[in-house]
C-alpha cells in the first residue's frame, strides 16, 4: 500500500492558510477533551471532599464534547481521517478514482453547505431555550458548531479543488492520525 | 406535517411525544386517554403517539415543541423552566400540599396568568397539569426530619429547580446521571436519592436500598405543551383537545393514586425494605417554604405565593 | 421521502467513498427538508446525541490508551510476556495474544491496539521465523480483545443506547473476553505445531525481574477503574476519568510519558474521538428518522412472525451483525441497531446485557473482514503487508470469535454468572 501521492501538495498559501486553522482547531479540540478530562475527575473528586457539589460540571463536559467533535470535524476532512469505504481507492483507473473522489468531496460541501443554514438558524432561534443546569442560552452552544460547520465546508471545497488538480488522494494509514474505531 | 394536511382528506396529524414507557401512568393513562379521546372524536385531528423518548431527550423535546417539530409533549415543569424559569417553580420543594391542593391552582386563575405568561414568553401552550407522584427519599437509613439527611449524600437530578429544593429541604446534593443510579447506590457512590414511587420502582431500588421515606416533598408535575400547531385548530378541535387532556388529567392522578398503593403493598408484603411513613412532613415544609420564600425572586416568587395562598392548610 | 429511498441513497454515498457520517447526514437532513421538519432540527438531534453523559466515558477511555501506549506500556507489556514465555515454543504468537490481553486492561478499542502493538510485534515475529501471513494474522485478531475486555468504547455507547448500567456490561464481557484469548492461544498451538523452523529464546530470571519492574504500576490501572467501579468509588464515567488521571501519574513518575508523548496522545485523541462521534451522531438522526417513520415497530412485528423462540432470535440477530459487520462501521451499527432490537429483545426475555455482549463480539470480526476492516487496513499499513495476506492469516483467528457468539447465544445464563455474583 504505497503512498503515490505527492509531497509539494501540500505547499503554498492556501495550505498555509489550511494548516494555521488546523493547528487553532486541534487546539480547541486539546482544550475541549482537557476540559471532559478535568471537569468529569472533579466530579469524582467533589464526592471524596467537602466542597460543595458542582451540578454543572457533566453539562459543562458534555458541551465540551459537542465542541470537541464539531472543532476538529473540519480537519478530519483535510487529514482524511473519517472513517469511509474506501473500495473504490483499489481500481486500477485512477481517472475514475479522481471523478469519484471529487464527487464524494463535493457530497461532503453541500452536507456542509446545509449544516451551516442548520447551525445559523439554531444560533438565531435556540436564544429562548436555556441548558438545564446552567441556564446557558444554546446559542451560545452552537457558535462554535457553526464556526465548525463552516470550516468543515471550506475545507471539503479546498480538498475538491485539490483532488482535480493533483489527481486522487489514496489510503496511506501510516500518515492517519485516527487510531481507533 | 405539512404534507399530511392535504393528504389526509383536511385531517391534522399530530405528534405527541413522550419519554415514558409503556407502564408508566403518563403513557397508559396520560398520553394513550389524549390520543384515544381525540382520535375518536373525529374532528378532523390525529394524534401520533411518540413515547419512551424515541424523539429525543427531554431538554430535547422542549426545544421541538418551541420550533415546531414537535406537536405536544409531556415535560417535567422543572424542564421548562429552560425555555420560561418561573414554571419550574411547580416543582418548588412543598410549594404544594398534595394533588388535590394541585388541582385547586390549576382551577384558579393564578395558574392561568402563569400558563399565559408561559405562553406569551415561548409561544408554546400548557393544556393541562397532573402530578406523577410526589417525590420521596431512599436511603440506607430513615429520613424523617430535616436532621436525619445530616451527612447523607443524596443525588438530585441536575437541574436548578431541584437543587433548589435540595438546599430548601437542608440536603446535600450529589450529581450522578439518571442512568448510573442503580450502580451508585448499589456501590454506595451516593447514600440517598429522591424521585417518584413509580421511578423508584421501574429502577428496582429497593433492591439497593433499606428504607424508603415518604416525605413527599415535591409533587413531580408534568405539563402537557402544545406548540404554535395550537392556535391553527378550530374552536371544535381545540375544546376536543382540552377536554382530552383534562380527561387525561384525572385519569393519571387516579392511576398514580392506585398504582402507589399497589406498590407500596407489594413492598410492604414482601418485606423488600422498610417503609417509612411518619416522615415529619410539617417540619420539612415549614423549612422549605421559609427557605424558598427567601430565596425566590420576582415573577418566580409571585407563583410561589399564588400556589401558597391556594393551600387549604 | 421513503424510507426505501433513503436507504438507497446511503448506500449508493457509501459506495462512492463518502466519508461515514456525511454519508449518513446528506440523506438524512435531505428528509427532514421534505418531511417539513424546521431548518436547525437536523443538526440538533446531531448535537443532542453527542452531549450525553455516558458517552463522555468514549473520548476518556480513547485518551487512556493512546496516554498508555506513548508511555511506553505496550512495549513494556511485549518485554515482561516475551521474557515469561521465552522457551514456550512459539512464544511470540502467545505473547502477542497476552500482550493485547495485558493492554485490553487500558484499552477500549481494538484499531489502538492494532496499531500500537503490531508496529513492534511483527517485525520481531518475522525476523524470528514466523510466516508473514501468521505474524499479521494474530496480532490483527488478538486486538480484538481490547474492545470485549473492559474498558470497552462499544460497551460504552451500547449502555448509553441502552440505558443499562455499564459497570455490569463491563463485567459481563470479561469471561467472554478471557475465553476469546484462550480460543486465540489455541489457534496459536495448532499453527506453531506445523512450523518447526521458528525459534525459541532462553529463560532469563534476571530479565523476567526486570522487566516486570515496568508492567506493576501500569497493571494497577484495570484495578483502579473496575474496583473503582464496581466497589462503588466512581460510576464507569468517572472511574474513566480517574484512569487518566493514575495513567498520567504513572507516566510522570516512571518518567516514561515525555511532552510530545503527552501532545501527541492529546492529538490523537481528540482526532479519533471526533471521527467516532460524528458516525454516532449522523447515526443518531437516521435512528430519530426511523423512528418517525415506525420502523422499530415494523421490524418487531416482522421478528415476531418468524419466530418467538430467543434463541433464534438470537441468532439472526448475530448473523445480521456479521453481514453488516463487513461493510459498515460498527459503531454506526451500534446506533442504529440497538434502539431498534433492545425492545425486541426484552420481548423475547433476553437479558440486554446478553445481547450487548452478542453484539459487540460479533461487530468486532467485522473489523478483520473486508471490504471495510479497519483492524485489516491498520495491521496491513504498519506491517507493510497486503491486506488480502492479513486477511487470510485472520481466518483460523475468527474461529474462536465465532465460537464466542454461539456460546453467548446458547449459554446466556454463563454471560451474566459474573455479573450477578457481584450483585450487578
Ligand atoms: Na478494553
Ligand atoms: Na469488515
Amino acid at each position: 500500500m504505497s503512498s503515490t501521492q505527492p509531497r509539494q501538495r501540500r505547499q503554498g498559501p492556501l495550505w498555509r492558510i489550511v494548516s494555521i486553522l488546523t493547528a487553532v482547531e486541534i487546539v480547541i479540540g486539546a482544550i475541549a477533551l482537557l476540559a471532559i478530562f478535568v471537569l468529569v475527575f472533579m466530579q469524582a473528586a467533589q464526592r471524596y471532599t467537602s466542597f460543595e457539589s458542582f451540578a454543572w460540571t457533566g453539562e459543562l463536559a458534555k458541551f465540551a464534547m459537542i465542541w470537541l467533535s464539531f472543532s476538529v470535524m473540519g480537519v478530519l476532512v483535510t487529514s482524511r481521517g473519517h472513517i469511509a469505504l474506501e473500495i473504490v481507492d483499489s481500481f486500477k483507473n485512477k481517472m475514475i478514482v479522481r471523478v469519484v473522489q471529487t464527487i464524494a468531496l463535493v457530497i461532503v460541501v453541500a452536507v456542509g453547505a446545509g449544516l451551516v443554514a442548520e447551525a445559523w438558524a439554531l444560533v438565531t432561534t435556540q436564544g429562548i431555550i436555556k441548558s438545564p443546569v446552567l441556564r446557558l442560552p444554546m446559542s451560545f452552544v452552537y457558535i462554535p458548531v457553526l464556526i465548525g460547520v463552516a470550516s468543515l465546508t471550506i475545507r471539503a471545497a479546498i480538498a475538491a479543488i485539490d483532488v482535480v488538480i493533483n489527481g486522487p488522494h489514496l489510503a496511506d494509514y501510516e500518515e492517519s492520525e485516527v487510531t481507533a474505531a | 406535517s405539512g404534507e399530511g394536511d392535504v393528504a389526509n382528506g383536511g385531517t391534522i396529524e399530530l405528534t405527541l411525544a413522550h419519554s415514558y414507557n409503556p407502564d408508566q401512568p403518563q403513557d397508559r393513562c396520560g398520553a394513550q386517554v389524549i390520543a384515544d379521546d381525540v382520535n375518536s372524536a373525529d374532528v378532523g385531528l390525529k394524534i401520533e403517539l411518540f413515547g419512551s423518548s424515541q424523539l429525543g431527550g427531554d431538554a430535547d423535546r422542549v426545544a421541538s415543541v418551541a420550533s415546531g417539530d414537535i406537536d405536544i409533549d409531556i415535560q417535567g415543569a422543572s424542564a421548562l423552566g429552560a425555555v420560561y424559569e418561573p414554571i419550574s417553580v411547580l416543582d418548588a420543594a412543598y410549594a404544594f400540599d398534595d394533588a388535590d391542593h394541585l388541582a385547586a391552582f390549576m382551577a384558579s386563575d393564578a395558574s392561568k396568568t402563569l400558563t399565559d405568561a408561559f405562553a406569551e414568553e415561548t409561544g408554546i401552550h400548557a393544556l393541562g397539569v397532573w402530578s406523577a407522584g410526589a417525590r420521596h427519599f431512599t436511603a440506607n437509613t430513615p429520613i424523617r426530619t430535616p436532621d436525619d439527611l445530616d451527612g447523607l449524600r443524596i443525588r438530585f437530578p441536575g437541574s436548578p429547580q431541584f437543587l433548589m429544593n435540595a438546599k430548601a429541604l437542608g440536603a446535600q446534593a450529589t450529581e450522578v446521571a439518571y442512568e448510573e443510579l442503580y450502580l451508585a447506590l448499589q456501590q454506595g457512590t451516593v447514600e440517598g436519592q429522591e424521585n417518584p414511587i413509580t421511578n423508584i420502582k421501574s429502577q428496582n431500588l429497593s433492591e439497593v436500598q433499606d428504607y424508603l421515606s415518604l416525605s413527599a416533598h415535591q409533587l413531580n408535575t408534568n405539563v402537557v405543551i402544545m406548540s404554535s400547531k395550537w392556535d391553527e385548530l378550530n374552536d371544535e378541535q381545540q375544546t376536543v383537545l382540552q377536554d382530552a387532556v383534562e380527561h387525561a388529567v384525572t385519569e393519571v392522578t387516579t392511576c398514580v393514586a392506585d398504582d402507589e398503593e399497589t406498590t407500596l403493598e407489594e413492598w410492604r408484603t414482601a418485606g423488600d425494605w422498610e417503609i417509612v411513613d411518619d416522615v415529619d412532613v410539617d417540619a420539612f415544609q415549614k423549612k422549605a417554604v421559609a427557605y424558598l420564600s427567601d430565596t425566590f425572586t420576582g415573577d418566580s416568587l409571585e407563583v410561589f405565593e399564588a400556589i401558597r395562598s391556594t393551600s387549604s392548610k | 421521502m421513503s424510507l426505501i429511498v433513503l436507504g438507497l441513497l446511503i448506500a449508493v454515498l457509501l459506495v462512492i467513498r463518502v466519508p461515514v457520517a456525511f454519508a449518513f447526514l446528506g440523506p438524512s437532513m435531505l428528509y427532514m427538508v421534505l418531511e417539513g421538519q424546521s431548518t436547525g432540527m437536523a443538526l440538533r438531534s446531531v448535537t443532542n446525541a453527542m452531549g450525553s453523559f455516558p458517552l463522555l466515558a468514549v473520548p476518556l477511555f480513547i485518551f487512556l490508551g493512546a496516554l498508555a501506549n506513548h508511555a511506553g506500556i505496550a512495549d513494556r507489556l511485549f518485554r515482561f510476556a516475551l521474557a515469561v514465555l521465552a522457551r514456550v515454543r512459539g512464544n511470540l504468537g502467545y505473547v502477542a495474544v497476552g500482550t493485547s490481553v495485558g493492554f485490553s486492561w487500558m484499552s477500549g478499542s481494538a484499531v489502538a491496539d492494532a496499531a500500537a502493538l503490531g508496529k513492534v510485534q511483527i517485525p520481531a515475529m518475522i525476523r524470528a521465523g514466523y510466516s508473514r501471513r501468521f505474524a499479521t494474522g494474530v496480532n490483527a485478531a488478538s486486538s480484538l480483545v481490547a474492545p470485549v475486555m473492559p474498558p470497552s468504547i462499544p460497551a460504552v455507547i451500547f449502555a448509553g443506547l441502552a440505558a443499562i448500567s455499564t459497570g455490569a456490561l463491563f463485567a459481563a464481557s470479561v469471561i467472554p473476553a478471557l475465553l476469546m484469548a484462550a480460543g486465540l492461544c489455541i489457534v496459536v498451538w495448532v499453527l506453531v505445531r506445523r512450523n518447526p523452523s521458528i525459534q525459541k529464546g532462553v529463560w532469563d530470571r534476571a530479565e523476567v525481574i526486570a522487566s516486570s519492574k515496568g508492567v506493576i504500576l501500569p497493571m494497577v490501572t484495570p484495578f483502579i477503574i473496575l474496583g473503582g467501579i464496581l466497589g462503588g468509588f466512581f460510576t464507569p464515567t468517572e472511574a474513566a476519568a480517574v484512569g487518566v488521571a493514575y495513567i498520567l501519574l504513572v507516566g510522570l513518575l516512571q518518567r516514561s510519558l515525555s511532552l510530545k508523548g503527552f501532545i501527541t496522545a492529546v492529538k490523537e485523541s481528540v482526532m479519533t474521538t471526533a471521527s467516532i462521534m460524528v458516525i454516532v451522531a449522523s447515526a443518531s438522526l437516521l435512528g430519530y428518522i426511523l423512528a418517525r417513520e415506525r420502523l422499530p415497530q415494523l421490524l418487531t412485528e416482522f421478528f415476531f412472525t418468524l419466530t418467538d423462540n430467543p434463541t433464534v432470535f438470537m441468532a439472526l440477530a448475530a448473523v445480521l451483525m456479521l453481514i453488516l459487520g463487513t461493510v459498515i462501521d460498527a459503531t454506526a451499527i451500534l446506533v442504529l441497531v440497538v434502539p431498534i432490537l433492545m425492545p425486541i429483545a426484552v420481548q423475547y426475555g433476553v437479558d440486554p446485557i446478553v445481547l450487548g455482549v452478542m453484539l459487540i463480539i460479533s461487530l468486532m470480526i467485522g473489523l478483520l473482514t473486508p471490504p471495510v476492516g479497519t483492524v485489516l487496513f491498520v495491521t496491513a499499513a504498519v506491517s507493510r503487508t497486503r491486506v488480502g495476506e492479513v486477511f487470510k492469516g485472520c481466518l483460523p483467528f475468527i474461529i474462536p470469535s465465532l465460537v464466542i457468539v454461539v456460546l453467548v447465544i446458547l449459554f446466556p445464563d454463563a454471560v451474566m454468572w459474573l455479573p450477578g455474583v457481584l450483585g450487578l
